[in-house]
């Protein structure tokens, strides 16, 4: 990618989705690329809750909080899922299996509510129903 | 077209803009109405925590924000007072960052990003969370800081503070940023000719120190440099090697260059000078060329330069650098008349001098006191090393002692290295901690194997035959004294003998004052005079420099000998104005640039003559920089006085300017 300013975010982005978040000496030798200071770089990595500064779990959970969904109960289903694995949305599971987010819609608003693992999606979820499925990706591994 | 900017609908737009900005702030400094009368520690009216309060904070009374919050009349809103409990970053240095305080405002970002172009801090995260920060919120140091304090200079709020300049007045602020300047007794422009030389403009740089001296090479090699002691960089990692950068430009660019005529029509006024040491040559130049008198400087010493020639050894100050500076001084019309001693003042009035200046120095070598210090081979400092100078033949013999921790016992120590003596041992009755000496002229000792002896004093010379027994008493440190050192106590029954073939006592000066002046004299001998106009108790004498002061520094006798220019140039009714204006006028870059590692760059370490090379000969033992190194030094720079452009914010109006402001739109 070209080294100019405009292009920061796309090579974050890059970085992200090659190392799974942005080590410090990734966003170090970005500054240095796009020639920007690296406090810049961190302003940027933090404002965007899409970048991650710390490595994310094996699986992502995304749980969907849209408008359908808060409708139908997503944030009962967050709730069950952060007293589960003990963490709130942004934490990674102290075994590093999980990384638990929320996202604001998944278009599938039909099927609501809903959350993704990794690029599944799953719908019409219940507290129970969710749970289950997050025990059959732990146990798989 | 009329544009309102006072509409009732513009007003609530700022009411509420500023109370939202206002929900998390420690606010009871802005809508307190006791605001302007409580002192830090009463009884607060609304419960607020002591360490919360208005009157605590840093920029209670020039806050900006407070300034603004009057100017849209806050006062009647109630806040509620909430501390946001952030941290307040104390382990930086020279910075303190308090995020309670912080508005958000990113002037200090847009200072650090776009004017300086730095770029150690910006914003992070967002919505509440969002905070100034540097990169993973690491120290200053590690984030491309260049501690130039601007963004301290631009903050509105005190969020950023300048550690230890609480409370200072715009005056002692300004000395207290920039260190090196104001400590220095002659006012030399030090951040204005460091930056001069870091960007290879040489002939400017020693302009601008010539402005406030006719002795840059002189400074520049044996200066105390009070400016790197302060110097911030210090309190970063370690501070600029000052003096050693002026001694650099004044070998680099010669005095001459930068000397411009300045014609000043001669007064007719005649003024004599007695002493042509450092505080008698300086105030010469300015009374002859920056005041138009005719100048005759008397030296009992066969050739000038006081204690510069004939008190600092060849190896500190090579005779040379004396010569070519006092050489210009000649060429410029002052007379010097050498091995001419002054005895009567009235004389001098009757010969037609208007006006006379002291600076006799202090040449006199204090004696021990002590049984047999009158035996042959017993010298004191001064009149060793004044010998040596002058050419005379002195025998140091194989073991030398010399007493005392001053600069005249080191330097008398080293020469002896170098005229022969095989062994040289300081006797000091304190610790090296406590040594009057500069640091780096008692670590030059002890590199060429100068030994020491701490805690002793002797209290007895026997001579046996040709050799010295010289008795010593052990001393404990007991009480502080005046000098705020620990006073030496001696301990009983602890005598010991050392034998030697010379002993050198350098335990002070005193003035040798010619009784016939008979002029006031106070402690050791000095001259008492007015301490503003260096006025004696005799009409038109003045006196400065280690006759007045007792031995102290060649800088603060160079500065004496300004003084009394002034005063001197007044009392023949000129108007006392020495400044000179040598250096291009022109402002510095505001940008400074990236670069790693800043913070972590350390002192330039200056080359000095092998050990072994040294003590054979009377060669300049310091060898200075060159260019390279003199260019990587200047840039460590931290420009404490760039911030200093930076103009002051215009704040909102406030009081009878507000109502005005309104009149006129009802108007």
């Amino acid at each position: 990618m070209r080294g100019e300013r405009s292009d920061l975010i796309a090579i974050l982005q890059e970085v992200q989705s090659r190392v799974g978040y942005l080590p410090e000496e990734a966003m170090q030798r970005v500054a240095e690329h796009v020639g920007v200071p690296e406090s810049e770089v961190y302003g940027v990595a933090t404002f965007y809750s899409q970048f991650r500064l710390t490595p994310g779990g094996k699986s992502t959970i995304r749980v969907c909080q849209g408008t359908a969904c808060h409708v139908q109960g997503g944030a009962i289903i967050l709730k069950a899922i952060e007293d589960e694995l003990g963490v709130g949305p942004g934490g990674t599971t102290p075994d590093g299996n999980f990384t638990l987010e929320t996202v604001a819609c998944l278009g599938a608003c039909a099927l609501s509510p809903n959350m993704t693992v990794d690029d599944e999606v799953y719908g019409q979820l219940t507290p129970e129903k969710s749970l289950d499925i997050l025990n059959e990706i732990a146990e798989r591994g | 077209m009329v544009v309102r900017t006072d509409s009732p609908q513009i007003n609530q737009v700022r009411r509420t803009a500023l109370e939202l900005m206002l929900t998390e702030h420690p606010n009871a400094c802005l809508t307190c109405h006791r605001r302007e009368y409580c002192g830090p520690y009463d009884i607060c009216l609304r419960n607020v925590a002591v360490t919360e309060r208005c009157v605590v904070c840093p920029n209670n009374g020039h806050c900006e924000l407070q300034n603004v919050a009057r100017y849209i009349k806050l006062d009647d809103i109630r806040l509620p007072y909430k501390h946001k409990g952030l941290p307040i970053k104390t382990d930086d240095p020279l910075f303190i960052r308090d995020y309670n305080l912080c508005i958000l405002c990113a002037r200090c970002v847009r200072m650090c990003q776009e004017v300086r172009g730095v770029g150690a801090v910006d914003l992070a995260y967002r919505g509440f969370q969002s905070i100034v920060s540097t990169a993973f919120d690491r120290p200053l140091i590690d984030s491309g800081c260049k501690f130039c304090g601007a963004c301290v200079e631009i903050c509105p709020t005190g969020a950023l503070l300048d550690k230890g300049a609480e409370g200072l007045t715009e005056a002692e602020r300004e000395a207290f940023l920039v260190p090196c300047k104001h400590v220095c007794p002659l006012g030399i422009d030090v951040p204005r000719y460091v930056r001069f030389i870091a960007e290879r403009k040489f002939v400017d740089a020693l302009a601008v120190i010539a402005e406030k001296t006719p002795f840059p090479l002189i400074c520049g090699t044996v200066c105390h440099h009070p400016c790197e002691i302060k110097c911030r960089r210090g309190e970063v990692n370690e501070s600029i090697a000052i003096r050693t950068l002026k001694r650099f430009v004044a070998e680099r660019a010669p005095t001459g260059g930068v000397r411009r005529i300045k014609l000043i029509p001669p007064s007719g006024k005649r003024v004599a000078i007695v002493g042509a040491g450092p505080a008698g040559l300086t105030a010469a130049y300015y009374l002859a060329r920056l005041c138009g008198h005719s100048v005759t400087v008397f030296e009992e010493l066969p050739e000038a330069g006081g204690m510069l020639r004939y008190g600092i050894p060849e190896y500190r100050l090579p005779k040379k650098a004396l010569d070519s500076e006092i050489s210009l001084l000649i060429d410029s019309g002052i007379e010097i008349r050498t091995n001419i001693k002054v005895h009567s003042l009235d004389e001098l009035f009757t010969q037609g001098y208007d006006a006379v200046f002291l600076a006799l120095g202090a040449h006199r070598g204090t004696k021990l006191g002590v049984e047999g210090e009158n035996s042959p081979g017993v010298i004191d400092g001064v009149t060793f090393l004044r010998n040596v100078s002058l050419g005379k033949k002195v025998n140091v013999g194989a073991k030398v002692a010399v007493v005392g921790g001053g600069n005249v016992a080191m330097d008398g120590a080293r020469t002896a290295l170098r005229l022969g003596a095989k062994e040289v041992t300081i006797i000091y009755r304190r610790t090296i901690a406590e040594m009057p000496a500069s640091p780096e002229e008692v670590e030059g000792a002890q590199e060429e194997g100068i030994n020491m002896v701490f805690l002793a004093n002797p209290v007895r010379i026997n001579q046996q035959n040709s050799r010295l027994q010289v008795t010593c008493i052990r001393m404990e440190l007991g009480e502080p004294d005046a000098s705020g050192r620990r006073r030496p106590v001696p301990i009983r029954g602890s005598e010991f003998t050392m034998d030697f073939d010379v002993v050198i006592a350098a335990i002070g000066q005193v003035p040798d004052i010619p009784e016939q002046f008979s002029l006031e004299t106070g402690r050791g001998n000095t001259l008492q005079v007015d301490v503003e106009t260096l006025a004696t108790n005799k009409q038109g004498v003045f006196a400065g420099g280690d006759v007045v002061t007792g031995p102290a520094t060649v800088t603060e006798a160079m500065a004496a000998g300004k003084k009394a220019a002034i005063s001197i140039d007044r009392f023949l009714g000129g108007g006392g104005n020495i400044s000179e204006t040598l250096a291009a006028p022109e402002e510095a870059s505001p940008c400074l640039g990236m670069e790693e590692n800043f913070g972590y760059k350390p002192r330039q370490q200056i080359c000095s003559l092998e050990i072994s090379e040294r003590i054979k000969n009377f060669a300049q033992v310091e060898l200075g920089f060159n260019e390279e190194e003199a260019l990587y030094e200047a840039k460590r720079c931290l420009r404490c006085d760039l911030r200093l452009q930076i103009g002051k914010p215009k704040a909102a109006p406030v009081g009878e300017q507000l109502e005005e402001i309104l009149a006129s739109y009802a108007r």
